[in-house]
């Protein structure tokens, strides 16, 4: 039976990826300027924010239209519920990846430029992340949701380890206490990404079983 | 209007029919004091024949009957020596259509049950009235003019009015057949507010076609198929993640 309503939701569902379209270019953008140390295309980074931002306001007025307007219930409900807050979660990657950008910005200024070979690996996970947790969405996902929870452990170990990286290149003095201060900010956001995909996840986990499995609250995963 | 403790209504295993046919299969359902329970389901699924037989109306219909067990405060009505008048008395029932009675004042609409249930002296039944008509907050719209017919009022009057003669025989259940369908918004909204109010003092299962009606004033839902009980929850579980798929097609709007 087609419903009306469907519309209603797989056009909240579009708008709602056309933002984590969003949110993925500018992550692919900033990767691609720190990978050639671009100072010109990662400007191009902030870009996005203003996009980012202007969805985040038409997928929330979605939302209240159409919770007005239909009344959903049950996995519709859900639905609605987390599409909110997956908005709220993409408003801040986008605004993390700027943070990023800035921070690369002045890092680049100094002399010792070259990011460690794990920045990368970092990178390359929480990108993963990031666009597998869209994916899990997209297809009602719970299981593709699982990996993206998983994967944020290794992500957590990259932190920590790169943390570990340029703290040491600071005490050594082997970069510019200015320098190591932008890295860590860098890293911390990167790991924040990640955490974001992970509230991702478990929303598209939660609109199809209806488990919240947020705060350790179900051993399922 | 009653202070013992234990389930207020028992359905046990509740079959119902008219004549050979099987509109009421196997039904277990409990309802606890002071709770509203909502029974959705799509139109001839049996829910009104199954509130009809928590007051013994369902036997009215010729060729009708049902089997099974339901206890209110842990009295099973259909036990040899329950007479259905009594049962009647102590399950009020209100209807999709206001039906006052015709040729009788307000007050009287009121008043009769009271005469029927034997109670004359008339300080007494002048102040149930006005309680009951107090409970239904209609007292204040027609206190001056409780001499006019009941039929003179509104659609919504009328049916608080009906819920105001239900009242005033106390009865510890009230049984409510989709009884806003046939009123506007308004009237609708202050039939809602007055049965969460009343759950202080009674019981109501409520039929409704109108599922956010369900969801705004019910405690528990009753998901009704085909003449079986698909699920009974807690109204907030069953509405923002039902555990019956029919459930979640049927309240989705998925059906047929
Ligand atoms: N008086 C009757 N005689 C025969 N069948 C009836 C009678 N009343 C209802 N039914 C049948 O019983 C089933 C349940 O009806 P009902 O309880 O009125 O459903 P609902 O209230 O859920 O719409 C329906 O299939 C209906 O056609
Ligand atoms: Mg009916």
């Amino acid at each position: 039976m087609i419903r009306h309503v469907d519309s209603d939701l797989n056009s909240l569902k579009d708008l709602l990826l056309t933002m984590g379209g969003q949110v993925e270019k500018s992550l692919s953008r900033l990767d691609d300027s720190l990978a050639d140390s671009d100072m010109k295309s990662l400007q191009e980074v902030h870009e996005f924010e203003a996009d980012i931002n202007r969805l985040h306001l038409e997928v929330d007025e979605s939302c209240l239209v159409l919770l007005a307007k239909q009344a959903p219930f049950a996995s519709d409900l859900r639905l609605v519920q987390s599409v909110v807050k997956i908005n709220t979660d993409l408003e801040r990657m986008g605004d993390l990846i700027v943070n990023v950008a800035s921070s690369a910005e002045r890092y680049l200024r100094f002399t010792v430029r070259v990011l460690p070979p794990q920045w990368g690996q970092m990178m390359e996970e929480v990108r993963w992340m990031v666009s597998n947790s869209l994916n899990a969405f997209v297809k009602l996902d719970p299981a593709l949701s699982k990996q993206v929870l998983k994967h944020d452990d290794i992500v957590d170990c990259h932190n920590t380890d790169l943390t570990g990286v340029f703290k040491e290149r600071m005490k050594s003095q082997s970069i510019e206490i200015d320098a190591g201060v932008e890295a860590l900010a860098m890293v911390k956001c990167l790991e924040r990404l990640a955490d974001h995909s992970t509230n991702i996840a478990e929303e598209v986990i939660f609109i199809v079983t209806g488990d919240d499995i947020r705060h350790g609250r179900r051993q399922s995963v | 209007m009653t202070s013992s403790t234990g389930p207020i209504l028992t359905v046990e295993n509740l079959n119902a029919y008219f004549g050979d046919f099987h509109a009421v299969k196997g039904v277990n359902l409990e309802v606890q004091r002071n709770e509203v329970v909502s029974l959705i389901g799509p139109s001839g699924c049996g829910k009104s024949t199954f509130i009809r037989c928590l007051n013994r109306l369902h036997e009215e219909v010729p060729s009708a009957n049902c089997e099974g067990r339901v206890l209110i405060e842990g009295q099973n009505i259909y036990a040899e020596n329950a007479d259905p008048v009594v049962v009647r008395r102590k399950v009020g029932m209100v209807f999709q259509k206001p039906n006052p009675f015709p040729g009788l004042s307000i007050f009287e609409n009121v008043a009769l049950g009271l005469k029927l249930a034997g109670i004359t002296k008339k300080s007494v039944v002048t102040e149930i009235v006005e309680w009951s008509l107090r409970k239904s907050a209609l007292w204040d719209e027609v206190k001056d003019s409780l001499s006019s017919p009941g039929l003179s009022l509104s659609g919504g009057q009328q049916q608080r009015l009906c819920l105001a003669r239900t009242l005033a025989v106390k009865p510890p259940v009230i049984l409510m057949d989709e009884p806003t369908s046939a009123l506007d918004p308004i009237s609708t909204a202050k039939i809602e507010e007055l049965v969460m109010e009343l759950k202080q003092e009674v019981t109501v299962v409520i039929v409704t076609h109108n599922m956010q009606q369900a969801s705004r004033i019910s405690d528990k839902t009753a998901f009704f198929l085909m003449g079986e009980l698909m699920e009974f929850d807690e109204t907030s579980a069953l509405f923002t993640n039902p555990k019956n798929l029919k459930t979640e097609q049927y309240i989705t709007g998925r059906f047929g």
